[in-house]
């Protein structure tokens, strides 16, 4: 595959990455798929962060690289080869590991592909360590440990401890009572940031908007009558104080707006995040008290700018496409959902509106906007509580890896309608 | 070798195998979606290479390379005019793949007329989910394998005869389960599916019968294996004591399910069921005396599924469908066809 690369003035990222990844062999393989490529986790988790960190090395960022870094960028990867290998290793071992504990729950790419990484410049290749399996071991159980049902049982014994009821439902009734009187500003600055965001995004222009509160102004119209509702974020008439509520299940959960406070903090735990990034139990549980009485209900600024940028790319999207966009980011999205319309066809999936689609589903892919809200909401709130940063080029990512989510959600969902019996096998 | 025309039309850039960038029809199209473009093939032109519509260059250059070779994919993103590729790779071949499963699962045209059986959606799908972790690097949809494998029933491929090919393929998913976190499920083996060529035989006495005609079902109407593909519908009018009465006949698909069908001729609305003992989805409906003097292009049968389709809609000509018949019967002896296919 190398023959085309010395071709042109710039050569395709993934070629580079491909071509320097066959040369580490078969000691990578547990990091590569089916065809010999790095996993798109792999690059995702292990090689752009940790190994060729294009934020802080622009050359080796975006799609093409210059013909006169691609020696370096090959070289790279290639020195970085033994840890690679040294992670594969460990990750084989924590695979294994994981089975023999018993752990079925989440991706075992996303949860151990850095820690074994850790593990590979910690301990270096683990064939040479007598103790290898016990420290795979210990890393399953460290990880498990940091999530799951012993998390969730303190909050509940928290949330149910009668004094702390007290106190708790005071302190949300105060932050409801003392929610000060949103104010509209006018011109906004987010239309520009959409037009820009999904290819050069403008860092200054996205701090200008959180500085100047542009997602706390906006939030202003929620509290408008059915303004909230219509966006799908609750399903009363405007948004009111959420109850503290001592129950939470992962089904049925009610739009963002409606879920008591136990089962925003519940949502959230049983999601991915790491335990080390989130604060104490008690001082969380007050956070989202806090959090319920802020504008969308967010309590980051740019959070709400988010909210208010993911709102404006989503207005108008429907099946007819003859409408002006109002953004770069608005044009992407609705080319996204016209091609999801082509792509029900070709899949030959139910047409929405058959006697076979209940109403709800029907309302959501005809009226996308609302379940879009939800989810960009549930995905804003997860990355505050884990403490997450959101930049300029982490916008366009969530903003569209957010509707993508949605449809295809929904797509399972109409497959899965005329399999009642379970499909034939 | 394979001919490339490149057009840009607004902010798409098509690379396609036919010289107007036209998509297939629907029922010849295999699809995969990738990260910046859509991959289809035309399941009736049999080009290694699929057309692809690239909306998102940027994100297209990084896996292009890999489907068409390093020159073709930078003439693409860079030139027009036609252009030629003889690339071959593991990733290409899986995305080919990919894509040919899922337009069986979609339009698998089983049929007891044409005699082609049904497929084994379990297979199908174990299948799928191996070739989506052949090109998960560039699939547009971040949790491809994990969907795809939540989807997988190894009761399918474990029920098999002895095929060296499933002891691999139930192997590598195993593995790739593994690899992802995805519990693989198991369902109790199901029976072995019936004889399509027996429930073929069903007849059906007519009396009296005062006119009678029929029409191909539209496949878009009705979801896969339902409705034989290849056979028609057929509607009779007769005489009863209290008055007119219009049967429809709806010969059912090989292993067909149990959803009903609708037949509209005229303004008559015939609810049809499937008959387990004949094989046909089968209703009856008065006809109001009118209807002996309507002219025959408004006696024209339209049968459709409710649970697939809000109203039946026109039928398109779909000449093509023979051919994908024709297709689906050399695909069940061709030795590089998928699993499903050659174990049908």
């Amino acid at each position: 595959m190398v023959q085309g690369i010395s071709t042109g003035p710039a050569v395709p990222r993934g070629m580079l990455i491909a071509d320097a990844w066959a040369g580490l062999g078969d000691a990578v393989a547990p990091l590569s798929n089916a065809s010999g490529r790095p996993l798109a986790r792999t690059v995702k988790l292990l090689l752009d962060p940790l190994v060729l960190r294009p934020t802080m090395n622009p050359r080796f960022a975006g799609g093409l690289i210059d013909v006169e870094h691609v020696d370096e960028l090959r070289r790279t990867i290639l020195e970085a080869g033994p840890a690679l290998a040294a992670t594969a290793a460990w990750f084989r071992l924590v695979k294994q590991a994981r089975r023999r504990a018993g752990v079925t729950e989440g991706n075992p790419q996303d949860r151990y592909f850095q820690r074994c990484f850790e593990l590979a410049h910690t301990h270096g290749d683990p064939a040479a360590l007598p103790d290898a399996a016990a420290i795979a071991a210990e890393t399953v159980a460290d990880v498990h440990a940091e999530r799951g049902d012993v998390t969730v049982d303190r909050l509940r014994r928290f949330m149910t401890d009668p004094d702390q009821v007290v106190r708790l439902a005071g302190l949300l009734h105060h932050a409801w009572a003392d929610r000060p009187d949103p104010q509209p500003l006018s011109p906004d600055g987010l239309t520009a940031f959409l037009d820009t965001c999904a290819h050069r995004p403008d860092e200054r222009l996205w701090k200008a908007l959180a500085e100047k509160e542009v997602g706390t102004a906006e939030a202003a119209e929620l509290d408008r009558p059915r303004v909230a509702r219509d966006y799908g974020l609750t399903a009363k008439a405007a948004p009111a104080p959420p109850e503290l509520g001592d129950r939470a299940s992962k089904r049925r959960l009610p739009p963002p707006f409606d879920r008591s406070i136990m089962e925003r903090l519940f949502a959230a735990f049983t999601a991915v995040f790491q335990r080390e990034t989130m604060a104490d139990i008690p001082s969380m549980v007050v956070g989202e008290i806090h959090r319920s009485a802020a504008p969308w209900q967010l309590a980051d600024e740019p959070s709400r700018v988010a909210m208010a940028l993911g709102r404006d790319a989503t207005t108008g999207i429907d099946h007819r496409t003859d409408t002006t966009p109002a953004s770069d980011a608005n044009a992407r999205l609705q080319a996204r959902y016209s091609r999801e319309a082509y792509v029900h066809a070709v899949l030959r999936r139910p047409d929405p509106e058959s006697a076979s689609v209940p109403e709800d589903l029907k309302h959501e892919i005809l009226h996308v906007q609302a379940p879009y809200l939800r989810r960009l909401w549930a995905r804003l709130h997860g990355r505050e509580l884990r403490g997450e940063t959101t930049a300029a080029a982490d916008v366009w990512d969530l903003l569209d890896g957010v509707f993508r989510s949605v449809l295809l959600d929904q797509r399972d969902r109409l497959r899965r309608i005329l399999e009642k019996d379970g499909g034939r096998t | 070798m394979t001919e490339l025309h490149i057009t840009r039309a607004r902010d798409i850039i098509h690379a396609a195998t036919e010289p107007t960038p036209e998509r297939p029809h629907p029922e010849r199209t295999a699809l995969v979606e990738a990260r910046g473009a859509l991959l289809h093939w035309d399941i009736l032109n049999r080009d290694p290479h699929p057309t692809a519509e690239i909306h998102d260059p940027d994100l297209a250059a990084d896996w292009l390379w890999d489907i068409y070779g390093p020159e073709t994919a930078a003439a693409i993103l860079d030139t027009t005019g036609p252009v030629t590729t003889q690339w071959a790779s593991p990733v290409l071949d899986a995305a080919r793949r990919l894509a040919h499963l899922r337009w069986a699962e979609a339009w698998w045209p089983s049929s007891h007329a044409a005699a082609v059986p049904a497929l084994n959606i379990g297979l199908l799908r174990a299948e799928a989910a191996w070739r989506t972790a052949g090109i998960e690097h560039l699939l547009d949809d971040d949790q491809a394998v994990e969907r795809a494998l939540a989807d997988t029933d190894l009761t399918a491929l474990e029920a098999l005869a002895d095929d060296p090919a499933r002891h691999e393929l139930a192997a590598a998913l195993e593995d790739l389960a593994d690899d992802y976190g995805v519990e693989l499920r198991r369902r109790p083996a199901q029976l072995s599916r019936e004889d399509w060529a027996l429930a073929a035989s069903g007849h059906h006495p007519v009396d009296f019968a005062l006119a009678s005609g029929g029409t191909l079902v539209d496949w878009a109407q009705v979801p896969q294996g339902l409705v034989d593909a290849a056979a028609g519908a057929t509607w009779t009018l007769t005489q009863r004591e209290s008055g007119l009465a219009v049967t429809v006949t709806v010969p059912a698909a090989p292993e067909a399910r149990d959803l009903d069908l609708t037949a509209r001729i005229a303004t008559v609305e015939i609810p049809l069921r499937l008959d387990p003992d004949t094989g046909h989805f089968t209703g009856e409906a008065e006809a109001p005396q009118t209807f002996l003097l309507l002219p025959a292009n408004q006696r024209e049968l339209r049968v459709h599924s409710p649970d697939f389709v809000k109203h039946p809609t026109e039928p398109a000509d779909a000449p093509h469908r023979a051919a994908l018949i024709e297709y689906a019967r050399t695909r069940l002896t061709d030795p590089v066809a998928s699993l499903a296919e050659r174990t049908a």
